[in-house]
């Protein structure tokens, strides 16, 4: 079955949407970065769309790229001129009031009824993708369904609209609901041992900040270890409903975290052993100020993501979606 | 939850009286159908076709995959067509739409982060390669995402993990010949 594009693609950075058309049909298509998840709305069941205008502060990789690339100017362009970092800091305030405008004012939710469900559509969230989207679709579904008589407004005054409430008793002859999925936890044991080698992580490099040995260096290493096979973990009970998605978001942003500070560090050993085909002399790095400030800044990278890990495991399992 | 009636008090455009927004509501003419009553079969009479699940229910149609008459409580209709629970569930035939698939594993993306992914860390790389490249061959002829229509992403995730044992093999040779030159 071919699919045309409808108006609308929700690019985030661990999951996106969008809204394909097919010649009876509209799917729903929600990413999950290694799979897809598919809704199907048949124009012919199609009852309401409702667009609500609303804050939506959303960053997607559009905006992402565009951050990357204004770094990469500022970094290409620092030195070459004085009036560069004025330029680049008004670059960046007209794109940050763009964006908050944008997501403050330009923005709104929308759902989608039929008899028997009632959906978000993730991927129209600006009111311009909303007007370019039931401007494509209204005629369609109208050609399928017709049209509305004068009079519809009074006709569904006793007749509920979209699917009926979850507390209403079931008619006679309905089946059993299915029971609810239990729910997911804040923490698990892999939690607790990635959350564990965060902080143990942060200690290590702010005890030994001055006395960098060796030693130090291979415990500093086999935390990472730690950490990493503890995002592991954490992925796969999160993909099985075990664990809740806040502790997931941690791990990756601790992932990304470590990998970058790996290299700053990689390429600040380098300079700082002038490119000998050696292993670093740890006592000379620990004089290296670029070294030290990179230490400090791991150190407290990793104890804000220890302490965030903390409350994320300590929120009462009701409390949280 | 069904739509709220104030949404629709105003026509086209409403305003919600508790938090300000502006809400603009489509609606179609499906809203105006009966709302229909759970499916209740009927019994066959003398001479009737009969479900084959059900003998003594009376049959509304026949399966459009193996042709077994079905009662109005087992007949799934899909587009123009009705099919039996039987073929639903074994997936047989036309019945294995992709109508009703409603999730796909993305092997093609799957491929393509891995040796990316492990850039981060790169001695990672040493073994993301290798398995990127075998998920890629083995994945090839599975199905991609419904609205994916061609395999560029498994086609980049094999160049870029020959990319990466490529210089993994040419450092390791280096080093290699490097210590044989040191030994002579």
């Amino acid at each position: 079955m071919s699919y045309r594009k409808l108006p609308g693609h929700r690019r985030g950075f661990l999951y996106g949407a969008s809204l394909w058309l097919a010649p009876d049909h509209i799917l729903a298509v929600k990413s999950l970065r290694f799979r897809e998840e598919y809704q199907r709305f048949y124009l012919r069941d199609i009852q309401a769309i409702v667009v609500a205008t609303r804050p939506r502060f959303h960053l997607s990789t559009r905006a992402g790229a565009i951050g990357a690339l204004w770094l990469a100017v500022l970094i290409a362009a620092l030195n070459r001129a004085p009036w560069v970092p004025a330029v680049m800091s008004a670059a960046a305030i007209a794109l940050l009031l763009a964006w908050f405008y944008v997501s403050y004012a330009r923005s709104c939710s929308c759902r989608i009824y039929t008899a028997v469900s009632r959906a978000e559509l993730p991927s129209i969230y600006r009111t311009w993708t909303a007007r370019q989207f039931l401007a494509e679709l209204e005629p369609l579904i109208r050609q399928v369904q017709g049209v509305l008589p004068a009079d519809w407004a009074e006709r569904i005054e006793d007749r509920p609209i979209g699917p009926r409430p979850k507390a209403a008793p079931l008619a006679a002859g309905g089946s059993v609901a299915p029971a609810a999925a239990p729910a997911a936890r804040s923490r698990t044991p892999a939690s607790d041992i990635f959350v564990a080698s965060l902080l143990g992580g942060a200690a290590l490099q702010f005890f030994a900040l001055h006395s960098m040995t060796r030693m130090v260096e291979w415990t500093w290493y086999a935390l990472a270890f730690i950490e990493i096979a503890g995002a592991v973990a954490i992925f796969v009970q999160h993909h099985r409903g075990i664990l809740r998605a806040g502790m997931q978001r941690l791990a990756i942003t601790a992932l990304i975290l470590t990998g970058v500070l790996y290299y700053v560090r990689q390429i600040l050993a380098g300079v700082a052993m002038g490119n000998r085909p050696a292993l670093p002399d740890f006592a000379m790095l620990a004089t290296f100020p670029g070294y030290l400030m990179l230490r400090q800044v791991n150190a407290g990278i990793s104890l804000v993501l220890g302490l965030v890990g903390v409350a994320l495991a300590l929120i009462p399992e009701s409390d949280t979606p | 939850m069904p739509l709220p009636k104030w949404e629709l008090g105003a026509g086209d455009v409403a305003t919600c009286t508790s938090c300000g927004s502006a809400n603009r509501v489509a609606a179609f003419p499906a809203i105006l159908a009966p709302h229909s009553a759970p499916a209740h079969a009927e019994a066959a009479l003398d001479g009737e076709a009969a479900c084959y699940d059900h003998p003594s229910k009376r049959a509304v149609a026949a399966c459009h995959q193996c042709g077994r008459f079905v009662c109005r409580l087992c007949s799934i209709d899909s587009g123009n067509e009705t099919w039996c629970p039987s073929c639903v569930a074994a997936g047989a035939g036309r019945a294995q739409s992709a109508n009703l698939e409603t999730s796909r594993m993305l092997y093609d993306s799957m491929a393509l982060i891995l040796p990316l992914i492990s850039l981060l860390f790169y001695p990672l790389t040493l073994i993301a390669a290798p398995a990127s490249l075998v998920l890629s061959t083995v994945a090839w002829s599975r199905p991609l995402g419904l609205v994916r229509p061609n395999r560029w992403r498994f086609v980049a995730a094999i160049l870029i993990s020959l990319t990466e044992i490529c210089l993994w093999t040419l450092g390791i040779v280096y080093l290699l010949s490097g210590r044989f030159r040191e030994a002579r």
